[in-house]
């Protein structure tokens, strides 16, 4: 028996018909909606007279839309329209919604977790970008569009090619300051947007190793930035830990043997990866991107790189354009940019342990007054024990508006929009032209970093502030 | 980009579909950050009302001053018995002339989701999806002498097929030029057997297609053509033809789209500056009572942004966009036997909530590779 990667051992396990030179036919175990990707979907099914195969296996929620503030009081028609779409999609064809008077409601990919539907194996998908977030558990997880969202509502399968596999082994520790958030970004930086492009990637490494699901999270839910299909991280006791309990996880008995399940999974010892790349802990710095897509981006104490940094003529003329729309200059010294607006949200980075990081940076301290800042806990759920924990308390008190959970500032889609040519600080997973708003300047960063520039007024090197108690 | 784009509603549903297409447009590039200038002028059975003349020089002078042209339709029973130089048609063949706008393209495709109301059996429309080039500033349209005459005392009349080589050479070399990026079959259409006109064409075609090695030129009878239209429309890709011929067999191939109303045009000019309208008439029957189809006029809008801006994506939007809303089941008045039908301006909402639809799911799906 060839050593398989987990890559390789998921896709074999889940494989239903596979033919020579077509793609392979998947077995979908967990297919999440939402309420933008999924009206045509449920259409297509209607007027063609099928019903969804397997309501037991989906899971919808409302994110993309919604707003964070008022929530009942929808202004928006488009957003009407999907809600109550996807409200009655749902009770016409059986499926759980966890929607806007839930108490399970949230960002799809923070929810998925939350509730122990994501788990270790599965195969997940969703029509939303950034369904590799779950690959964090050891799930084959990705983004599929409205097409394929009706033949997995149809079938519960979806036909795929059968990807590459990516290793990328980051080991080492991660200096005080430094973050997931940060470790991904750095990746993306080095080797560009498209080089994982056919890839499934497998993120090993003892730095990996010692992060949490959260920080797993952040790392997987960026794959995509960097051209592949999805990312995963081999399953482990941090994964059954964060697992167990949980309200659809399996219980009791049927525990212990998924979990004996879920140890098979691992790479063998001595499976082959189509390529492998390793990064040093050691070497990452807090990042910020300074251009209009996440591979644009340097350490916060650096500059805006010049024309004769671009690696192309092609990557030239991105350059130049991208000085324009960000409005900075070749050479500008990142943390003298100022910002307008800080988002601290998005399916990267809304979780319980990222709103703990930036309330320890702004605790006792005030947002500065040229910035507008908003926290958008990634679900009810994360918005309640935040509460409980008296998050909500520093946060307003320090000037941040404290929301409802949504997809909200991420890409703009409800009404939270930054206004055109304002610099925004975001700890989401996009920066493209336009993306918080047409003439919208987004920067990603971590939420430490987002936090401190809320209060600076420009980015600032969260080295050189004493956190007291910072665990990255 | 910003854009001038000169509107020319015309007469009869002309007005009620430019509407719908300027709508449409409007919702493209507020999500594409575009900037669409629309300045409106008179043409046709209107212009005749207001300025005396079918084609006004103050239309021709925003024409020339924009990047593009929409044209609506024109003509109406108003001005049936008027002279031939006060007839809103006459406004048509002037402006074509005066933008030398030679080659006109219409497109046509099948809608599997139109299906019930085609008059074609089964999946006898599976597949088709071919371009007519129909040529538009000379042949029978455009000869001269046409008029009354006596002859010898009897009264008669003539009309003249006319055309210099240079005009057969410049539609047929389009025709090549297109089938090019598609799927490199060129049918030639004429009447070789009898017309003089013809037996040119087709040595013109011979000699075009040497320019193009990879591109397939076959010969066709117009009355065999207007068969094979009916019988097999799958076997074309690009079908080229003179003015009449191309003006009947386009109208014959709209009824393989479903219904006139589907139907778009885009007429190419030597110089860049091309029109855009649907292939339907200004349909004075039901004018002004909403039934009216916007899909031809938006779909004609849809070319303009391929043909004139290149702005592909946005076009495929549009066209997107129209499919989804067939497909969702909503139809005008003349695509359905049934009394369930929107009207015009509910489909043009339709459209624009589809594009808003496709553009927040490609907002969310968008990636690299």
């Amino acid at each position: 028996m060839k050593p398989k990667n987990i890559i390789e051992k998921i896709w074999d396990q889940h494989v239903v018909l596979s033919e020579e030179g077509k793609p392979d036919l998947l077995y979908i175990d967990l297919h999440l909606i939402h309420e933008v990707t999924s009206p045509q979907a449920f259409e297509g099914l209607r007027v063609k007279g099928r019903k969804v195969r397997k309501p037991q296996n989906t899971f919808a929620t409302m994110d993309h839309n919604i707003p964070t503030k008022n929530r009942y009081q929808l202004e928006d028609e488009v957003a009407k329209k999907q809600i109550r779409a996807l409200e009655r999609n749902c009770h016409e064809f059986g499926i759980e919604l966890a929607g806007l008077d839930s108490e399970d409601q949230g960002i799809v990919h923070v929810i998925g977790p939350e509730l122990g539907l994501t788990l270790p194996g599965k195969t997940i998908v969703c029509g939303d970008s950034h369904t590799s977030t779950h690959g964090a558990f050891g799930a084959l997880a990705f983004g599929i569009g409205t097409s394929e969202v009706e033949h997995v509502l149809a079938t519960q399968t979806l036909w795929q090619h059968k990807p590459k596999t990516l290793k990328v082994e980051v080991n080492g520790e991660l200096k005080y300051g430094v973050t997931a958030k940060d470790v991904i970004l750095y990746i993306i930086g080095k080797y560009g947007v498209d080089f994982g492009t056919g890839y499934v990637i497998e993120y090993a490494g003892d730095c990996i190793r010692n992060m949490s699901m959260d920080e797993r999270m952040t790392i997987c839910n960026m794959s995509i930035e960097f051209g592949a299909r999805a990312g995963l991280v081999a399953p482990d006791e941090t994964t059954f830990e964060y697992v167990k309990g949980r309200k659809y996880a399996p219980k009791g008995e049927a525990f212990s043997q998924s979990v004996a399940y879920w140890k098979s999974l691992n790479s063998d010892e001595g499976a082959e990866y189509d390529q492998t790349i390793v990064i040093q802990g050691e070497d990452i710095a807090p990042m910020v991107t300074w251009g209009t897509n996440p591979g644009m981006v340097v350490p916060v104490d650096e500059s805006v790189p010049s024309l004769s940094q671009a690696k192309d003529e092609k990557e030239r003329t991105s350059f130049k354009r991208a000085y324009e729309y960000m409005g900075l200059n070749p050479g500008e010294k990142i943390d003298h940019v100022s910002v307008d607006y800080v988002f601290i949200g998005s399916c990267t980075n809304s979780r319980l342990s990222d709103l703990r990081n930036a309330a320890e940076v702004i605790k006792d301290k005030h947002v500065h007054p040229s910035v507008t800042a908003i926290v958008v806990p990634g679900s009810q759920s994360v918005k309640r024990q935040a509460e409980k924990e008296g998050l909500h308390e520093i946060f307003i008190k320090a000037g941040f508006e404290w929301r409802d959970s949504g997809c909200s500032m991420c890409l703009s889609m409800n009404n939270d929009v930054v206004p055109s040519g304002k610099r925004c600080v975001s700890t989401s997973n996009r920066n493209f032209e336009g993306r918080q708003g047409k003439g919208a300047r987004t920067h990603l960063v971590s939420p430490a970093m987002a936090a401190s520039a809320a209060l600076y007024g420009h980015f600032v090197d969260i080295r050189k502030i004493k956190i007291s108690s910072f665990t990255s | 980009m910003r854009k001038k784009i000169a509107v020319l509603p015309g007469d009869g549903i002309g007005k009620e579909v430019i509407q719908g297409a300027i709508d449409v447009l409007q919702t493209v590039g507020r999500y594409y950050h575009h900037e669409f200038e629309f300045q409106y002028g008179a043409i046709g059975g209107e212009a005749i009302d207001q300025f005396e003349s079918p084609l006004p020089k103050e239309t021709i002078d925003l024409c020339r001053q924009s990047d593009a042209v929409l044209l609506g339709a024109v003509g109406g029973p108003k001005w049936d018995r008027n002279e031939a130089h006060l007839r809103p048609e006459k406004g048509l063949l002037a402006i074509r002339k005066e933008l030398d706008l030679f080659a006109n393209l219409r497109p046509v495709q099948s809608y599997s989701s139109l299906q019930e109301t085609s008059p074609f059996k089964g999946d006898h429309l599976e597949g088709v999806d071919f371009l007519i080039v129909r040529e538009l500033t000379g042949g029978l349209y455009f000869g001269k002498p046409s008029e009354r005459l006596r002859d010898n005392g009897e009264e008669a009349v003539v009309d003249t097929l006319f055309y210099k080589r240079k005009e057969m050479e410049r539609i047929i070399d389009t025709a090549f030029q297109l089938a090019k990026k598609r799927n490199k079959k060129v049918t030639s259409v004429d009447k070789a057997n009898v017309l003089q006109s013809s037996k040119l064409w087709r040595d013109v075609a011979e000699e075009v297609a040497t320019k193009y090695p990879d591109v397939e030129l076959e010969h066709m009878l117009v009355d065999n053509a207007a068969m094979q239209l009916i019988a097999k429309p799958q076997q074309f890709d690009v079908i080229v033809t003179e003015n009449m011929f191309g003006d009947i067999l386009s109208d014959e191939a709209a009824m393989l789209s479903g219904s006139l109303g589907m139907l778009p045009s885009a007429s190419l000019s030597s110089n860049g500056l091309h029109l855009y309208e649907p292939a339907h008439g200004s349909a004075p029957d039901i004018a002004g009572k909403q039934i009216a189809n916007p899909i031809a006029m938006t779909l004609s809008a849809a070319m303009m942004l391929r043909n004139s801006y290149q702005l592909d994506e946005e076009a495929g939007a549009i066209e997107k966009a129209v499919k989804h809303v067939l497909e969702a089941g909503k139809r005008t008045k003349d695509l359905t036997y049934l009394n369930r039908f929107v009207r015009t301006n509910e489909m043009v909402e339709e459209i624009k909530e589809a594009l808003a639809d496709d553009f927040a799911i490609l907002n969310i799906m968008e990636a690299y590779a």
